[in-house]
């Protein structure tokens, strides 16, 4: 079998964590490696399915791409382990909520921008905060409670928030909206040139963008985390096919892929050159419906369609088991995480056509059903398209490019099923549930539910964690019943790299530190 | 014809041709499986008794999509190629034989479309308006309707100054009657010519439409698609794109053989050899 590491060792040494805990991580993980020290030097080649839309954090959202990328140019304020959600510092060494809507969080000093930007200040990071609140840039999604941010001395921002929220260090200050960009770059370079060419504090500086071919990133001599990075060059090349990165990395062209072709894991993995790692991400796969649309605006259809889906088909044929079955969007790991079950792994049909035949439509009906490129959401979809025939429902698929169904999905709402992945940015459940559940919210197709909104209003507020996964499960109770989405899995991240990749931690997102890998002998 | 045919070649081009056609007619019955049905624990079985030419990676039967797909992709080019008669045909003749202001629009707009590379075109439009097989048709049309139109204008322009035309124009009958009646018949063979070989690029345009994902929609077979689709498994399961590609293959060269065959039998300078 292929090899994996699992996230049990070792897992929570990265981002920008203070040197001690790093130094008594690597003690304990440095047994592994038989203790072998990192060197410095070489360039890691990685190959990537797509250019990312901007590498500019305040631009971060859903990308995955981007997400892998801007890591390595930007630094977060705290940084989470995704093992317990815990919270630790990265720009930011410490953080206190004055009261319910107020946060103070102290900065590291002495962190330096790239290319002589100066140091970084909170005038740097309330300015990142405002311009994103402001301009509703796409990282706004994860600060719409944020009314603005302020310097209250050269190293101290005030965060002020629209009404209590519980995450907000988890949510707010981990990903693009907690990164910190150079005011005075920024105001130079203008928003446009700064999402190709940006200036951050991480690990690696932004050196070239070849659209369509490659983006080259260079080792920051004055990060602040001193003698990191180890690499001195990070190459990703764009390529577009999984086969085709695959046989890069057999060539010795690239050291490492991302996203690869899950039917190819099985034969890489017995391939002495590689490592191939994976575990369950942050993420989940599911269907949407068009609740302004017949017949999707009728209860029992979604039902009928909800019972009408074998997830383990799904999983065992697209995924090749490299996804996790579910019927909610709380990723293990996650708070009010539950392994409980409403829906079966396999397809109850003849319950299906029950409620088909309740729902008033005993001979089915005809829709469609729109797809973004992803190849696997493709095979995804054309199985459950073969799924709904044997309850009479036929399904007509519509690919469409990324950007018209990008459009169609979140802006215009102009379809009448729709399938995608999201990566959930934040391992709050408030991240996966409050976008798609609550009316008026960027992923909400429609589903008007008061209790749900009360519910979801209420537990983003509540300052004891413990507090909030009951009201959690009783949203998941509304979303078994109503059915506004289906949820069907959660799907392995996974990478592949040759044996001279040392220290890389798999995350169960697509963000991938680079910051303490290094190359060994070859 | 009978001659013709007695070509060894062009007769082979005939009988595929042919039976094509019968293929694509006849498909629900000729085909052994049923070319949507998935069964996973067949997938990617390689060729054998009971799947003639293999499973693909949902475990479809290869052949009863290749049948079924003769359907679609024949099918798309044929009605792209009659429509672009029916629409190239008439204008060029008009052009032709009208001339003056309605010859300079018709002409310039057809010379615009054929400085274009016709893939390009067909793209952008199925593009633009959302992949379809309608759609397609719709591109393919605007992308060879032009082509028609410039031949039939040419061979519109040569036959007006004939005698015959002549003839008939001084016996008093009216325009319209003399192009219906006396010329559009003598434009017939050309463009029968022009159709064959046009037919044998429409199947490659929609193939390659079809294989960008423009064409005909999953989990439909068409030979593009079914290329597309196996191009993640080309080293698993080679026989997944061979088969397809062989089909275009097959069926591009018959045609255009027969395209070929055709021009020889009505060009009068090759007449009688």
């Amino acid at each position: 079998m292929h090899q994996q590491r699992r996230q049990g060792r070792g897992y929570i040494r990265w981002g920008g964590m203070i040197p001690l805990l790093l130094a008594a991580v690597a003690m304990l993980a440095g047994g592994a490696w038989a203790g072998e020290p990192p060197t410095r030097g070489g360039t890691l080649r990685i190959g990537i399915y797509s250019d990312p839309n901007t590498i500019n954090c305040m631009e971060s959202a859903g990308d995955p791409v981007q997400q892998n990328i801007i890591t390595g140019i930007f630094d977060s304020l705290v940084v989470v382990d995704y093992k317990d959600s815990s919270i630790h510092p990265g720009l930011a060494t410490s953080w206190k909520q004055v009261d319910d809507t107020t946060w103070l969080v102290t900065l590291r000093k002495g962190v330096q921008f790239h290319k002589g930007y100066g140091e970084m200040t909170a005038e740097d990071a309330a300015f990142t905060m405002n311009y994103i609140v402001q301009n509703k840039t796409n990282a706004y999604t994860y600060v719409t409670f944020v009314t603005k941010a302020e310097a209250v001395d050269r190293y101290t921002v005030k965060y002020t928030l629209k009404a209590p929220f519980a995450p907000f260090l988890v949510t707010s200050l981990f990903y693009g909206s907690g990164m910190v960009v150079s005011k005075k770059a920024f105001e130079e370079r203008g928003f446009k040139a700064f999402n190709r060419d940006p200036i951050g504090t991480g690990p690696f500086e932004f050196v070239e963008w070849s659209p369509a071919s490659q983006i080259i990133l260079k080792r920051f001599d004055k990060y602040w985390d001193t003698g990191r990075p180890y690499l001195d060059r990070l190459h990703y090349r764009v390529v577009p096919e999984a086969f085709v990165r695959m046989n890069m990395l057999k060539t010795g062209e690239i050291d490492m892929l991302t996203n690869p072709d899950f039917k190819d894991l099985k034969s890489l993995g017995e391939d002495p050159r590689f490592v191939v790692d994976s575990l369950p991400g942050h993420n989940f796969d599911f269907i949407a419906f068009n609740f302004k649309r017949k017949p999707f605006d009728n209860k029992k259809v979604r039902q009928a369609i909800a019972w009408a889906i074998d997830r383990k088909e799904i999983v065992d044929n697209v995924y090749y088991g490299y996804a996790a079955i579910t019927d909610n969007p709380i990723t293990p790991g996650m708070l009010a995480h539950t392994d409980r079950r409403y829906y079966p792994d396999t397809a109850d049909v003849a319950k299906a056509k029950q409620l088909m035949v309740e729902a008033g439509y005993p001979n089915g009906f005809t829709t469609t059903y729109i797809t973004s490129p992803k190849e696997q959401l493709k095979r995804l979809q054309v199985i459950v398209a073969a799924q709904l025939q044997k309850i009479g429902v036929t399904v007509q698929l519509q690919s469409l490019d990324a950007g018209t169904f990008s459009s169609r999905f979140w802006n215009t709402k102009d379809f009448d099923m729709a399938t995608r992945d999201l990566n959930i940015v934040s391992p709050d459940p408030d991240s996966t549930l409050y976008w798609f559940l609550h009316t008026n919210t960027t992923g909400s197709a429609g589903y008007d539910n008061p209790e749900v909104d009360r519910l979801l209003d209420t537990a983003r507020g509540l300052r004891d964690p413990a507090k909030r996964p009951p009201l959690y499960q009783k949203v998941l109770d509304f979303a078994y019943e109503d059915v506004p989405y289906i949820y069907i899995d959660h799907v392995k991240m996974a990478v592949v790299y040759t044996k001279q990749v040392k220290d890389f931690k798999l995350l169960p997102n697509e963000r991938k530190y680079l910051h303490s890998v290094w190359l060994g002998k070859p | 014809m009978d001659r013709l045919l007695r070509n060894p070649i062009v007769g082979t081009a005939f009988t595929v041709t042919i039976g094509l056609c019968l293929i694509a007619l006849l498909a629900p019955i000729l085909s052994p499986k049923d070319p949507l049905k998935m069964d996973f624990k067949a997938q990617l079985t390689p060729p054998n008794w009971s799947y003639p030419l293999g499973a693909d990676s949902f475990g479809r039967d290869v052949l009863s999509r290749l049948i079924h797909g003769a359907r679609i992709s024949l099918g798309i080019s044929l009605s792209s190629v009659l429509l672009s008669v029916a629409i190239g045909v008439p204008l060029g003749c008009v052009a032709g034989f009208v001339g003056g202001l309605a010859d300079e629009v018709l002409m310039n707009a057809a010379d615009g479309l054929l400085s274009l590379p016709p893939l390009v075109i067909a793209v952008a439009l199925v593009g633009t308006m959302g992949p379809s097989v309608r759609n397609v048709v719709f591109a393919l049309t605007v992308v060879y309707a032009p082509r028609f139109a410039r031949l039939s204008r040419a061979t519109v322009l040569a036959l007006r100054g004939q005698d015959f035309v002549q003839a008939i124009w001084a016996l008093g009958a009216r325009g319209p009657r003399i192009l219906a009646r006396h010329i559009v018949p003598n434009t017939v063979a050309p463009l029968l010519v022009l159709a064959t070989v046009t037919f044998g690029q429409a199947l490659i345009a929609e193939s390659g439409l079809s294989f960008l994902g423009l064409g005909a929609q999953p989990p439909t077979p068409t030979w593009g698609s079914m290329l597309s689709e196996s191009q993640g498994f080309i080293q698993q399961a080679p026989w997944l794109p061979i088969f397809p590609g062989l089909a275009i293959m097959v069926a591009v060269l018959a045609f255009n053989i027969l395209g070929d065959a055709v021009r020889d039998a009505i060009d009068p300078k090759l007449r009688g050899r």
